[in-house]
């Protein structure tokens, strides 16, 4: 491993004249470089010397790129690999990524977008030589904080660490309430993009005319209302990880300037013909089937395949296991602290009850009923008669209409409003002070506030509030609803 | 890029993209790369040259695939398109024409871009 000021970076590329461009550019950015024309002579350089990038095409005269990125793989420490492919090869790259590589980029591709990946490679690679230094044991799975012991999170877990130490878009797919949005932001604190930001994005919450602005930003002047320029959340996200939620729900024609700018890493705002450039990693999720919706035309296909370089599928809370009761010690340890209570477990009954329950809402649900309970009880254990009121209904008709089959899908009858407090347990309205506000508007206010200091930018005030944009339009759409 | 009309339209040389790489590398790297690109154009023009009088489809598409990003590095945007359309051939359409007319855009270019790099040289 080379480890002087100037890092490695072995280019191999069968176009002598594109490899000895990509070479200059690299070394004029500081980079030591060296280029190789076919598979074979990249091997013997890689055996003699392990650079830190390997810049890879995947057609060589001689043997596939793919060939080199598993033998590099397979060494101890490994040289990040960045993929350099044409729209004809694009399948070969997503195998590429899936094999262990770093990132692609499609040609032709302007000097930026080979250096920004170079260096964030780079970045990466030196962010896990100090994790191997400090923390021997330590992965970057013990960095994303997810609670799971269960066959099905394991393979789940397996992905993330492949997924944290690349640069590959991420496809999370799983019912709500599943964590989709706590996996992506797993994966960015485990990634080299830690320090930068993570900007989440709920495509079916955002108006479809405001869409492209809330993306990509605008300039003054480029609709009525526009009285000053705006970052949008691809340029707020440069260096980051950008979220992108029910991905799904996005129209054909903006899935069409998303395509466009994952494959070319640059944009233009609304209103304005400047090309910008924004390097930022894709990670999206959807509770829907990605596949079939391809199938119903809904979603374009080759961006479907540009985001499902890794996909990652979170398994419903039912099909955990002991993965409840794990999940429900955590989340009751945490809600007790924060509440300044003294629970300590929970019943056998219980235990019992939340073991058999198909949780439609998965751990969103779980985390509602128990802070429900431990906002309004006080004890040590939580006892069955704390649960809400309707809690446990569907436990009933779930089980008298298909008692042998515990993992089939809910019912959607059996999504019950957990938020609902047993009557008579809480204060009504009428008996509360003057002075007090209820909760709910102090936090609209306090987010119209930040919204309207960032001139109405929602990610960039999501980012100063520190929570995620999609929390912001999803209270948005809950105010705009109610 | 769907027909010669489109690819007659596009500039044999892009000035912006020369501009940009010979300010960014500086003259003399500059001057090296034009002189490697030419060399590698010659190359392939001979190889092209040779697989159409074979009706080697699998050469020609070897070639093309080099060509279309290779050129478009370099500005040369006619030839990348052309390179681009051929390559999309499939081996049961007339990819011998289309290739013909790629060799003398390849022609073309290489004039055009001896004529630039002898213009730094002076």
């Amino acid at each position: 491993m080379n480890t002087t000021q100037k890092p490695l970076v072995y280019v191999v590329e069968d176009s002598l004249s594109s490899g000895a461009l990509y070479c200059s550019q690299l070394k004029n950015a500081g980079f030591e470089t060296e280029h190789f024309v076919d598979g074979y002579s990249a091997l013997v350089a890689i055996k003699a010397k392990m650079p830190a990038v390997l810049v890879q095409d995947v057609c060589l005269p001689d043997i596939s790129g793919l060939e080199v990125l598993k033998y590099v793989n397979k060494q101890e420490v490994a040289a990040k690999v960045i993929i350099i492919t044409s729209n004809s090869s694009i399948d070969v790259a997503v195998d590429a990524m899936r094999l262990g590589g770093y990132d692609f980029i499609e040609k032709p591709f302007t000097s930026e977008r080979l250096i920004t990946s170079v260096s964030n490679a780079i970045k990466q690679q030196n962010q896990d030589l100090k994790t191997v230094e400090v923390e021997p044991e330590a992965t970057a799975l013990d960095r994303i904080n997810f609670i799971g012991e269960s066959l099905s999170m394991h393979t789940v877990f397996r992905l993330l660490e492949s997924a944290a130490r690349s640069k590959a878009s991420v496809f999370v797919t799983g019912e709500s309430g599943t964590g989709k949005e706590v996996c992506a932001l797993g994966l960015h604190q485990a990634s080299a993009r830690e320090q930068g930001p993570f900007i989440a994005i709920n495509c079916a919450a955002i108006p479809a005319e405001l869409f492209e602005s809330e993306f990509f930003g605008h300039v003054k002047g480029a609709f009525s209302g526009a009285l000053t320029d705006r970052k949008g959340a691809v340029e707020v996200a440069n260096g980051g990880t950008l979220f992108l939620d029910e991905i799904c729900e996005m129209q054909l024609n903006l899935q069409a300037k998303l395509l466009r700018f994952l494959q070319t890493g640059t944009f233009c705002k609304v209103g304005s013909s400047e090309v910008l450039q924004s390097d930022v990693r894709i990670v999206c999720a959807t509770n829907r089937n990605p596949a079939e919706e391809v199938g119903e035309g809904r979603f374009r296909e080759d961006l479907y395949y540009r985001l499902n370089v890794i996909p990652v599928v979170l398994p419903p809370l039912r099909d955990r296991g002991e993965d409840i009761l794990l999940l429900a010690n955590h989340i009751l340890t945490s809600k007790t602290t924060e509440n300044n209570k003294k629970f300590e477990n929970f019943s056998n009954e219980v235990k019992q009850i939340f073991m058999q329950y198909d949780w439609p809402g998965n751990i969103r649900e779980l985390q509602n009923v128990i802070e429900n309970i431990v906002v309004i009880y006080d004890g040590q254990s939580v006892q069955s008669d704390m649960l809400p009121n309707n809690f446990g209904h569907s436990v009933v008709n779930h089980y008298q209409y298909s008692p042998q089959s515990p993992m089939t899908q809910p019912k959607a009858s059996a999504v019950s409003n957990t938020l609902v407090t047993p009557q008579g347990s809480m204060p009504t309205q009428s008996t509360a002070p003057n002075n007090i506000i209820q909760l709910w508007i102090v936090e609209k206010n306090a987010i119209e506030d930040a919204i309207s200091q960032c001139d109405g930018n929602i990610p960039l005030a999501a980012a100063y509030l520190g929570i995620s944009a999609s929390t912001i339009y999803r209270k948005m759409k809950s105010w705009a609803e109610s | 890029m769907s027909d010669a009309t489109e690819i007659t339209a596009c500039p044999i040389m892009q000035q912006g993209t020369l501009n940009t790489l010979k300010s960014d590398l500086g003259t003399d790297t500059y001057q090296h790369l034009l002189s490697l690109f030419e060399q590698e154009l010659t190359q392939l023009h001979a190889k092209l040259f040779i697989a159409v009088e074979q009706q080697q489809f699998q050469d020609i598409n070897n070639a093309t695939h080099i060509l279309k990003n290779t050129a478009a590095l370099y500005g040369a945007e006619r030839l990348s398109a052309s390179a681009s359309l051929v390559y999309q051939l499939k081996s049961n359409q007339s990819y011998i024409a289309q290739t013909q007319q790629l060799i003398d855009i390849i022609n073309d270019t290489l004039t055009e871009y001896k004529a630039h790099i002898n213009s730094i040289a002076e």
